[in-house]
């Protein structure tokens, strides 16, 4: 959470009382909190030693190297099984580079055979804390409430431990290395190659975990590389080869191959250049992780879960991060960058999510678990209760799953992850938006949706309908089936992000990006409808060709148009107009080929499994009027857009399909 | 008349096989060797155990062949002929916290209707109920006959295939696949062949084209979406909830993720493990071998506290008794068969299942009208038998080691040494090595 | 002081998996070999006859995804030379001086289409396809035209190492590269790179008395490339590290490679077995077989990428070995790749 410029600086407690909404992701095993301020005074260094023999030996150790260092005293005492947490001033500071040295020779020397003390923080504008334990207890551990003021950014973590332990507080977040202060969600696969870029730069010691390897190379970029901060973040979050157009950006792709990140990644990071506040987040190219960020008046929020922002500032504007992108924002300048193109037609259906009066049997969920809140419903469900209200849902998950009937469920609030999974008859109105996983695996019943949907929406949905007014996010409707007369409806009001419908095999999607009409950006994002082999896909308006299936990288196709012309089966002509289209795909590329040249350019483009998908760019025609009519004009009726949906089917649709027959099997050539 | 005969399609009855075909000559290496299928062969046509410490191990290099319990190498007699299964040995055990009693450790692992072409899944299904363990029934939804088996686990898999409400609720419990061992980081994959009118109804997809499953489940990213996905299917089921993953390189870390997750058990399936498609690039290059990852798995469950009541059943290769008896001294509760049951059932190894042509009738592609079925009865006897020569075969080991119970032997690696392993692999299982 | 010595032929199930993927077996050209019931692979069944068979590589599971190469991007390019030149996957052909020349023509061009390198080393002449494609050859310093760009120099011992020449083929406007042995004396890879060599290739099949496994040697020049006291560590992020040997087989072979430090893998005998070239095969049919096999490994390679969680085969797998585990290897061997065995934490 970061302060606006004139906003009141933010209090320990706020940090706490947003993690602790999303508590249950995390453990025991650890946790923190850690904060910038742009007014510094001396620098402190923080460290954790096991003994107070461990303790003196490192004060020493640091002090060869860095000159007299103060002790501040000892912040949580050790008790023999965790370290102890102790503070230093640095009077005489010889600049970040000898400290960042100095930290990294000391670690290492106190690492083998057992690590016996740790430096983890030694920045003029950072704070960190943490430990062992659920949020609730490093932040009494600590005494955050008592001793702190405010402070200018705040983050704070809960950890689920992957691939290193959980006993000790040097594995828990915030990592800090510098003026840098991240936590991390995730589990990067180029671990290795990035511990082998650090160690090639001076990196002497890594305690085990990708988190601080990620604070590192955030030091590393903007301190030592001193690259622009933009930069910084557009290298680790390692955007498609594609995206990266210009030659200097390719440049620094390359030289900082060991820095770009890999794998599920959402880092919320904050740092101090001297001069204003910055918060980073970065969300990686897949979209693997949650996280959410939003913006009032005061601040700038970013979190894995809605209801954690929601619980601080009911009322802020919130978006999801593109995948592959990253949101900056500073105390002087606010957002600066959003992580979302055309971020007011985003958030516009959430600014008018309607609250009618509660009908039925009225339920206060506020204090209810989720087995509670089942258990309830199974047993109105049984007594032939027809219409239940769940008032103040405040992220609790699995609402719906196991309960069988004919009820109808209204939600007022916002409910967490896998919503109606497996449902096989219920109604679901929504007064808010849904999270991640919503119908998974739903053979019938409806889910209505007046806010937004996050990721994976409807997968493997096969009956039923899902109807969601605002935006949805990553793989929606993936894997959508139809069987024995019972077809799926997925429709969205706003827009999706990647891999809509991938291997969809039955079912409709229909994508209306209400509000984008004349904005240049596309309502729908990438690898749309790749893998499909059934079912179809209807989005409202153009969707660039690049969008739809999964092409091979351009610049292979283009290499081998090339190599075709210096080989003088293609004339020179039609290669550069061809190296001059916006999209080589299939449609494009045979419109320009000759058959013999095309048959040997496809073979980039097929494999066993790859069905042709036939994009069309037309009206919608009579059969299609007459299924899809009644599905719009409920939408219209739902979420009172009678008159917004009205003339829609008379608009002209981007439809994506599998054409019927398989690739064709590329000729093998007989022995010469 | 003639006219008439003219466009019908003869409905056959198809031959019912209930013998065994004859075992190829083996002309290149092959892990399920003559003798190792003979042995098997042995135990499902008799049901009595026919060997004590297995001599088909001899020049296996697998890791696990060279490690033998140290009995074997002060008492080394194989044969059971003459030799009476102890009564006083107990093979039964609970797992899944207790929620599951088994009679003999073992779990007849998860192959999928399509992948078996279905007599075989029956036949697997019913003699888990008539015997007391279990039978995975893979991804693919579930046969109606099977469904009316009760000693069933459930497979909720990255694709989804047939689940439903109903369908979950099914058999003791559910096993969330993660990863197999035949190929880790892959999804299920059963090649268009084999999708056929009946395959395409259960799994909704259309005729002919290839049942590819997605790599991961595209909502569990991380070890709390794991979590997620285990308390939404104990919400809508109650039952218990066991997690399949492929034995890999972080599989100890993966191990203690799936327990503290809420978890029952976890299947852990290693390198060398069956499958019906694989990518050979991936089947022959990715992933380590059960022996290893079960020892690693069980340390760090142990270290961190989580190992009680939790279970770790071993799959990947797993041939014979001693085999099963080895890798529970290395820390496993329980062990999986996959190949070692469609041996018993008749497999002679043709490595074409991906294919359709199996002539044993076990992974053929379905007919609908089929000129040869597997017998069922000759199958469920098959696997019975087997089963019941397993369970003497693991009791004559167990009195062989002074162990009166099986639960016994779980974690016990004092009693196992390496043969001729190096430093590295000994350190990693934990067992003393002899050169 | 080898692990394993040099070893000549190949198995029948690796020619006949190259073959299929060729087109000269079987009727999936392009596409990779699907197979059935468990594996054989060494050095479990079948003997390991090399250090690579003692290696596998990670499937990714719970704590990170594994990614579906058939339905979500898996990137192979690599851009080698600082940037310069952008292979569409880390592959390249070698072994071309026992070809006709018709074919070597032949090979040069499919190369350049495919977006792979066409190693000239051997050569006595520089096939007139050269020209144009001199981005994607890498041609000989005595006999190199100005139509190709990357020169090699075969460099023997620490003594060869020439800065002069160096200079003057970058005068020329060329890129040095230079040909090594895979040995593990170190002091040879330091002083290549002190050189200031645009790339190294690795070749085991140079004959050197400080010998070692190329495995090894990969993972030592890797590993001396990115000491911080050789310049800073930028220096082994602007230095192409190539790999070849004539008993490398496949896509296994050269993913592993990749992970202990190579970026680009020259194949040799396998390419040809696997095409099934000889004096009598056409042009066109060796260029379609040859597109075939590249484009089947390029997609195993993805395969295998992706199983670990890996989207990008340059910036995520190269030089990772977290990636990989090895089993039944010496803890000296162990220490010497930069591997961990497979079970420890």
């Amino acid at each position: 959470m970061l302060r606006k410029r004139g906003a009141p600086p933010i209090s320990p407690r706020i940090a706490f009382t947003a993690i602790e909404c999303v508590r249950y992701r995390g453990s025991r095993f650890g946790a923190g909190f850690g904060l910038v301020n742009l007014q510094t005074g001396v620098r402190r260094m923080k460290a954790f030693a096991v003994s107070e023999q461990a303790e003196r030996e490192l004060r020493r150790e640091l002090s060869m190297r860095l000159g007299e260092l103060e002790p501040l005293g000892c912040e949580v005492a050790g008790d023999g099984l965790t370290p102890g947490s102790y503070v230093y001033a640095l009077r005489q500071d010889p600049g970040d580079e000898a400290v960042r040295r100095a930290v990294q020779e000391v670690n290492r020397k106190f690492f083998r055979p057992s690590i016996r003390a740790h430096v983890y923080a030694w920045g003029r504008h950072v704070d960190v804390f943490k430990g062992v334990g659920y949020p609730a207890d490093v932040y009494q551990l600590y005494d955050l409430e008592r001793r702190l003021r405010g402070a200018d950014l705040w983050v704070s973590h809960t950890r689920q431990p992957t691939n290193s332990p959980g006993r000790l507080p040097i594995w828990s977040h915030p990592f800090s290395s510098g003026e840098w202060v991240a936590v991390h969600n995730g589990d990067v696969s180029s671990f290795g190659a990035n511990m082998s870029f650090l160690e090639s730069v001076g990196f002497l010691n890594f305690v085990g975990t990708d988190s601080e390897v990620i604070a590192f190379l955030l030091d590393h970029l903007t301190s030592v590389e001193r690259l622009p901060l933009e930069e910084a973040c557009r290298i680790l979050v390692n955007p498609f080869e594609d995206y990266v157009q210009d030659g200097r950006s390719q440049g620094r792709s390359v030289v900082f191959r060991g820095a770009r990140l890999d794998g599920p990644f959402t880092v919320v990071a904050g740092y101090s250049d001297g001069k204003d506040v910055y918060m980073v987040v970065l969300a990686d190219r897949f979209k693997f992780r949650p996280v959410v960020v939003g913006e009032d008046e005061n601040y700038v929020y970013a979190a894995s879960e809605e209801v954690q922002i929601r619980a601080v500032s009911p009322d802020a504007r919130v978006w999801t991060l593109e995948p592959g992108s990253f949101m900056l924002a500073s105390s002087s300048r606010g957002v600066i960058i959003a992580g979302r193109k055309r971020l007011d037609l985003f958030v516009r259906p959430q600014l008018s999510i309607p609250r009618p009066e509660p009908v039925g049997h009225v339920i206060d969920a506020s204090e209810l678990g989720y087995q509670q809140i089942n258990r309830l419903l199974r047993e109105l469900s049984q007594r032939g209760v027809s219409d239940v209200s769940l008032l103040n849902v405040r992220g609790q998950r699995y609402i719906g799953v196991g309960v069988e009937g004919h009820i109808r469920v209204r939600i007022y609030g916002t409910p967490g992850n896998c919503l109606a999974n497996l449902n096989d008859s219920i109604d679901f109105e929504v007064f808010g938006s849904v999270q991640d996983d919503v119908g998974d695996v739903m053979h019938g019943g409806s889910v209505v949706v007046h806010g937004d949907a996050r990721d994976v929406l409807g997968q493997a949905l096969q009956g039923g309908e899902i109807l969601v007014k605002g935006n949805a996010g990553n793989r929606c409707g993936i894997q959508m089936r139809e069987y024995e007369g019972r077809r799926p409806y997925l429709v969205v009001g706003g827009r999706v992000d990647d891999y809509l419908g991938e291997y969809m095999a039955g079912g409709v999607i229909v994508v209306l990006g209400l509000g984008y009409e004349g904005s240049d950006v596309p309502v729908v994002g990438r690898f749309a409808g790749t893998g499909m082999v059934g079912g179809r896909i209807y989005v409202r308006g153009t969707v660039p060709r690049s969008h739809i299936g999964y092409l091979p990288p351009r610049r292979d196709v283009l290499q081998y148009l090339r190599g075709l012309w210096l080989d003088g089966e293609l004339d020179g002509r039609a290669f550069e107009s061809l190296a001059a289209c916006e999209h080589l795909d299939p449609e494009t590329l045979s419109r320009h080929l000759p058959p013999d040249l095309l048959r040997r350019v496809m073979k980039l483009f097929e494999h066993k499994y790859f069905r042709r998908l036939l994009v069309e760019e037309r009206h919608l025609n009579e059969a299609e009027v007459h299924e899809l009519g009644p599905v719009l004009r409920a939408f219209g009726e739902k979420f009172s857009l009678e008159r917004e949906v009205k003339g829609l089917l008379d608009e002209k649709f981007t439809v994506i399909h599998p054409s019927t027959a398989q690739a064709p099997k590329p000729v093998v050539s007989e022995e010469g | 008349m003639m006219g008439e005969q003219v466009g019908r399609t003869e409905e056959r009855t198809p031959l019912l096989v209930d013998r065994y075909l004859n075992i190829p000559r083996q002309t290149s290496p092959e892990f399920w060797s003559v003798a190792r299928i003979e042995h098997i062969r042995r135990l499902a046509a008799t049901g009595r155990p026919a060997y004590v410490w297995d001599p088909c191990k001899e020049g296996s290099m697998r890791v696990l062949d060279r490690l033998r319990f140290r009995r074997e190498l002060e008492d080394p007699v194989a044969s059971a002929d003459g030799l009476e299964v102890p009564d006083d040995v107990e093979v039964g055990c609970e797992i899944a916290y207790g929620r599951i009693r088994m009679s003999v450790p073992l779990y007849l692992g998860d192959m999928s209707f399509g992948a078996l072409s279905g007599v075989p899944n029956v036949a697997l299904a019913r003699a888990a109920d008539s015997t007391g363990v279990l039978c995975g029934i893979g991804e693919g939804g579930v046969h109606p006959e099977v469904a009316k088996c009760r000693r069933i686990v459930v497979q909720w898999a990255s694709a989804r295939f047939g689940l439903n409400l109903h369908l979950i609720r099914l058999g003791e419990g559910v096993v969330i696949k993660i990863g197999q061992g035949a190929k880790p980081g892959i999804g299920g994959h059963l090649p268009g062949a084999k999708v056929v009118e009946v395959i395409s109804r259960t799994r909704r997809i259309p005729v002919g084209t290839d049942a590819i499953s997605p790599a991961p489940h595209h909502d569990i990213y991380s070890i709390e979406d794991l979590e997620q996905r285990i308390w939404a299917l104990k919400e809508a089921t109650g039952k218990p909830v066991f997690v399949k993953v492929a034995a890999t390189n972080y599989v100890a870390y993966v191990a203690a993720g799936v327990a503290r997750m809420g978890a029952d058990g976890i299947i852990i399936d290693g390198h060398g493990a069956g499958t019906g498609a694989a990518p050979a690039a991936v089947r022959d290059n990715v992933g380590i071998p059960v022996e290893l990852a079960v020892a690693t798995a069980d340390a760090m469950l142990r270290r961190e506290g989580m190992r009680d009541g939790f279970t770790v059943i071993a799959a990947g290769r797993v041939s014979s008794a001693e085999d099963a008896a080895k890798l529970m001294a290395l820390g496993a509760d329980c062990v999986s068969i996959g190949t070692a049951a469609l041996i018993a059932m008749g497999c002679i190894m043709v490595h074409k299942c991906h294919l359709g042509f199996c002539p044993a009738v076990i992974t053929n592609r379905i007919e609908d009208n089929p000129k040869k079925v597997l017998s069922p009865e000759f199958a469920q006897r098959c696997v019975e038998n087997l089963i019941r020569g397993w369970s003497g075969e693991l009791k004559l080991i167990l009195e062989r080691l002074g162990l009166r119970r099986v639960t016994d032997l779980v974690g016990r690696r004092d009693l196992l040494v390496g043969i001729g392993l190096r430093e590295p692999t000994l350190g990693v299982l934990g067992v003393e090595g002899l050169q | 002081m080898r692990v394993y010595s040099k070893r000549l032929g190949m198995d029948d199930r690796t020619l006949s998996h190259l073959r299929q993927m060729s087109g000269v077996e079987g009727r999936m050209p392009g596409e990779p070999p699907i197979v059935s019931m468990g594996s054989t692979a060494p050095p479990f069944v079948e003997q390991p006859r090399a250090v690579l068979d003692h290696i596998v590589s990670d499937g990714a599971q719970v704590t990170r995804p594994s990614i579906d190469p058939y339905r979500e991007p898996v990137e192979t390019s690599v851009h080698i030379f600082g940037g310069a030149v952008r292979l569409s996957m880390p592959l390249g052909v070698s072994g071309l001086s026992d070809l006709l020349e018709g074919l070597v023509e032949e090979v040069v061009r499919t190369c350049y289409r495919m977006g792979v390198l066409a190693d000239l080393f051997g050569l006595h002449y520089e096939p007139s396809s050269v020209e144009g494609r001199g981005d994607y050859v890498l041609t000989h310093a005595v006999r190199g035209t100005a139509a190709a760009r990357n020169v090699q120099v075969v460099v023997l011992g620490d003594d060869d190492v020439d800065p002069q020449l160096v200079e003057r083929i970058r005068a020329e406007g060329r890129r040095p590269v230079a040909r090594v042995p895979s040995t593990r004396t170190a002091d040879l890879y330091r002083a290549v790179a002190s050189a200031r060599f645009d790339a190294i290739v690795i070749d085991e099949d140079l004959e050197g008395d400080t010998e070692v496994d190329l495995e090894l040697a990969v993972a030592l020049c890797d590993r001396v490339l990115r000491d911080p006291s050789m310049g800073g560590g930028r220096l082994r992020y602007s230095v192409t590290l190539i790999a070849t040997s004539s008993r490398l087989r496949g896509s296994g072979d050269v993913f592993k490679l990749l992970g202990l430090g190579a970026e680009v893998v020259l194949l040799k005998d396998s390419w040809k077995l696997g095409t099934n070239v000889s004096r009598d095969t056409r042009p066109s049919v060796l260029a379609e077989r040859l597109e075939n096999l590249l484009l089947g490994m390029q997609k195993e390679l993805k395969l295998l990428a992706g199983a670990a969680g890996a989207s990008s085969l340059h910036s995520t797998v190269c030089g990772n070995r977290e990636l990989f585990r090895a089993v039944e290897l010496d803890g000296r061997v162990l220490e010497a790749l930069g591997v961990k065995a497979a079970g420890s934490w």
